[in-house]
């Protein structure tokens, strides 16, 4: 057997990371977590809790607080009382805070990755290496813009106590991109994490604790939608930054409307991976393993509709498959794991239903035959070709490890292609030639185009999309 | 403010004159919805002198009539009738947006040339500035009038300045990459203008969203919305491309609706009263447009800090971050 050949047959054995750090922690606080309010924890005022599960096993990880509306009004309370002083604190006092909180995340940065894995399913990888280095990114250079504050926006005041609602999908990251610019310019937060995903969020909370970032200035409440709700309704709430679905953003819009607080969206999206004739192959293959497969495709801006130039479809669509037969599905704690777990049942059956309904309106479904584990909660990275550009599942959001690829003729046709649905998060241009990456580009319409690359994130790049995929640059 | 490159922390800055701006007050307009018919007792006193001046809608480059056939009255300071404007509806508004679509090419001519053509403007007002006050101080007195004309042709001149120097930025992430910020235009975009300047509240919003390559549906102020002839004119005059700004006569509230549910308006932007700004954001919220509102505030149009600037120019595009690969 040659040394090529042995490489070819190799197998992975498990590489579990230890949890038990975190696990630890967890007991520390008995599993059993208050909402986060003016510097404290607090018991929720209705007494009710929900469990957070782990979706790689269903078991249960720690019971969370239901946040009522009195837990709200607390909250809002907190940040408002707290929020004179947090502003008049001199620009260099508020970034010594926010660097401590840059510091504090990457010191505990491997527990705060087990924690995510185990809260919201994705593979350990993602999370030790994307997540939470991007967390104390975002902290460093807000940390930097407090500082900068008063020689780089003159004349420009913070909106008061801001409400930020956050998903599930990125939950520590999203939470760094809300928080991190709102303390930076002198606000006070209430922030609500997702249903699914609130044990980093709580984590966080211990470290605003120990860095003795005043009391009030953050406040984590958790809940369901209708804490969401109550937060989103309160009077004495300045600004909304909601990042989630298009179809909470519209309530969202509607239920602000008749009020001056200031509403930043940033909602779904369905965006286009276009690969021209020229692309390099193999790297847009890479590219789209982690556009599309990336955290199992629940990212906004995966890049879940694949448009190819015909002359390249049949090759590339090989090139897929046969990447798509070494993706490998399974407990994400697993340091060699690909695709880890879907978040929650309710995700998990959406995804089946719009994979169904995509194959009912036409689309050829592939799967690779992937060891797939016995329980928790798993989708295989699923390949729909043929996809017809009006059918369900090239204009709706799956948010599922789901591909659907159509194919084009010339750039102004993958222009028209790549424009063609109610959103506009992001892009990818895969092509060798500077002229006609650039020139597709200039007339797609999203917030972010990757060429040459995708799903890349910065704190230093506004983050935001066109249309209904919402408005604000915002984070 | 500077760069749009801190776009994300800009979302969580007002300005401080804004958040401290103080209620507009009441509406005094006597025109328009406000107005009480009076028909009966307002004589328009012809001049015989004088010719009736007819002013039209303004859409595609065109003086249109109106749809409804309806016409509605302006009245002066001491309630006399100044002339009549058309009473637009829903399908001139369509049209409108129609207009605007198709002179979607403005957002690629080069900023030079949209510069050169606002300097143009500058020139045409500048020369017709003792009549355009005139005839606006029937509305609005001679004082107020002259000012308007006077911070008018400035205004213009800001953003004739503007168009070529409102720029991206180039963002240097931790990446064998740069992400190249570009400040692109948002659309099309649905503008209720001030009612208490009619002339300087016009230019302020529209030239803004014009420099930087946004074609306009625009709403004049009710208070005196017989400007729209002034302002058409100006345009013609001026190698502004049919269709780039759009005037729309008729009552904002109902005018103001059609722009906010319009699907293919990309941005409303609404500086009347409260009641119009949560309107604005209340009837786009099937389609999620940017909404864009003095909230109800009082803005001094005639400040440079108030009435102009990044803080117009900002909420008139959107950054669309490209990243390339760079470097080793």
């Amino acid at each position: 057997m040659s040394i090529a050949e042995k490489f070819a047959a190799m197998e992975y054995g498990p590489a579990l990371e230890d949890a038990k750090e975190a696990l630890t922690w967890l007991d520390q606080h008995s599993r059993r977590f208050g909402h986060f309010i003016n510097g404290t924890w607090l018991e929720p005022s209705a007494g009710e809790y929900f469990d957070t599960t782990d979706p790689s096993t269903g078991d249960k990880l720690a019971s969370v607080a239901q946040g009522s509306p009195a837990d709200i009004d607390a909250a809002v309370k907190a940040a408002r009382a707290a929020f004179p002083k947090w502003q008049s604190l001199t620009p260099h006092t508020r970034a010594r805070y926010m660097y401590a909180l840059a510091r504090q995340v990457q010191k505990h940065s491997r527990r705060l990755a087990v924690l995510e894995t185990l809260d919201n399913g994705k593979p350990i990888r993602e999370s030790r290496d994307l997540d939470i280095p991007l967390v104390a990114r975002h902290f460093y250079h807000h940390a930097g813009w407090a500082q900068l504050l008063p020689q780089e926006f003159p004349d420009y005041t913070a909106c008061g106590v801001v409400g930020q609602i956050i998903p599930w999908n990125f939950p520590l990251l999203m939470l760094a991109w809300k928080i991190a610019p709102a303390l930076a310019t002198g606000n006070t937060v209430v922030l609500k994490p997702a249903e699914f995903t609130p044990l980093t969020a709580l984590a966080f909370a211990e470290i605003c604790h120990e860095i003795g970032l005043p009391a009030g200035v953050v406040n984590i409440v958790t809940g369901d939608g209708s804490t969401g709700e109550a937060l989103v309704k309160h009077p004495d709430v300045d600004k909304i930054a909601f990042t989630g679905s298009t179809e909470v953003g519209r309530a969202i819009r509607s239920a602000t409307a008749q009020s001056h607080k200031r509403l930043s969206l940033e909602l779904g999206g369905k965006s286009p991976f276009i690969v021209f004739e020229d692309a390099d192959l193999d790297s847009a293959v890479e590219g789209l393993v982690d556009g599309i497969w990336l955290n199992q495709g629940q990212v906004c801006c995966a890049g879940s509709r694949l448009l190819m130039q015909e002359s390249i479809a049949e090759p590339l669509i090989a090139k897929i498959r046969e990447r798509m037969v070494t993706l490998r599905v399974g407990p994400p704690l697993d340091k060699a794991i690909d695709i880890g777990a879907i978040v929650a049942p309710v995700q998990l059956e959406r995804i089946q239903r719009l994979v169904n309904q995509g194959i009912a309106e036409g689309a050829t479904c592939w799967q690779p035959q992937t060891e797939m584990p016995s329980r928790g909660l798993y989708f295989p990275p699923t390949l729909l070709s043929n996809v017809h550009p009006t059918s369900m599942v090239a204009q709706q959001e799956i948010f599922g490890p789901v591909l659907a690829a159509m194919t084009f003729r010339t750039p102004s046709e993958a222009v028209e292609l790549a424009n063609n649905t109610a959103y506009g998060l992001a892009a990818c241009v895969w092509s060798e030639s500077i002229n006609v990456a650039l020139h597709v580009s200039a007339q797609l319409k999203a917030g972010v185009v990757w060429v040459n690359c995708t799903n890349l994130f910065d704190a230093s790049c506004g983050f935001g999309g066109y249309r209904e995929s919402g408005y604000g640059r915002v984070s | 403010m500077a760069a749009t490159a801190k776009a994300d922390t800009a979302a969580y800055l007002e300005p401080t004159w804004f958040k401290n701006a103080p209620a507009l007050p009441a509406a005094k307009s006597i025109s328009g919805e406000n107005a009480n018919s009076e028909r009966q007792i307002a004589n328009p006193a012809l001049d015989p002198t004088e010719i009736d001046r007819t002013v039209k809608l303004y859409i595609g480059g065109k003086q249109a009539r109106p749809d409804s056939g309806y016409s509605m009255e302006v009245r002066g300071r001491n309630r006399e009738i100044l002339g009549e404007v058309p009473l637009g509806n829903r399908k001139d508004i369509r049209n409108a947006v129609e207009a605007a679509r198709k002179a979607s090419g403005w957002a690629k001519t080069t900023a030079h040339n949209r510069a050169q053509i606002l300097f143009y403007m500058a020139e045409n007002l500048s020369q017709r500035r003792d009549e355009v006050a005139h005839r606006l101080s029937h509305a609005v007195g001679e004082a107020q009038a002259s000012a308007e004309v006077n911070s008018g042709i400035e205004r213009i001149f800001s953003y004739a300045a503007w168009a070529d120097k409102f720029d991206g930025a180039v963002h240097n992430p931790p990446f064998r990459n740069i992400a190249i910020a570009m400040n692109e235009p948002i659309g099309t975009v649905g503008i209720i203008c001030p009612q208490e300047v009619p002339l300087l509240g016009f230019l302020s919003l529209v030239l803004p969203v014009v420099a930087v390559g946004n074609t306009v549906i625009a709403v004049p102020s009710e208070t005196y919305p017989l400007v729209t002839g002034d302002l058409y004119q100006l345009f013609d005059t001026s190698d502004l491309p049919g269709g780039v700004v759009n005037i729309v006569t008729g009552y904002s509230s109902q005018l103001l609706k059609v722009l906010a549910e319009h699907d293919d308006v990309d941005a409303i932007w609404c500086f009347a009263d409260e009641a119009s700004a949560f309107a604005a954001k209340s009837f786009s919220t099937g389609n999620l447009k940017q909404v864009f509102t003095n909230e109800g505030r009082a803005i001094d149009w005639f400040d440079v800090k108030q009435g102009e600037g990044r803080w117009f120019l900002h909420h008139a595009t959107q950054v669309k971050n490209i990243w390339v690969p760079y470097g080793e």
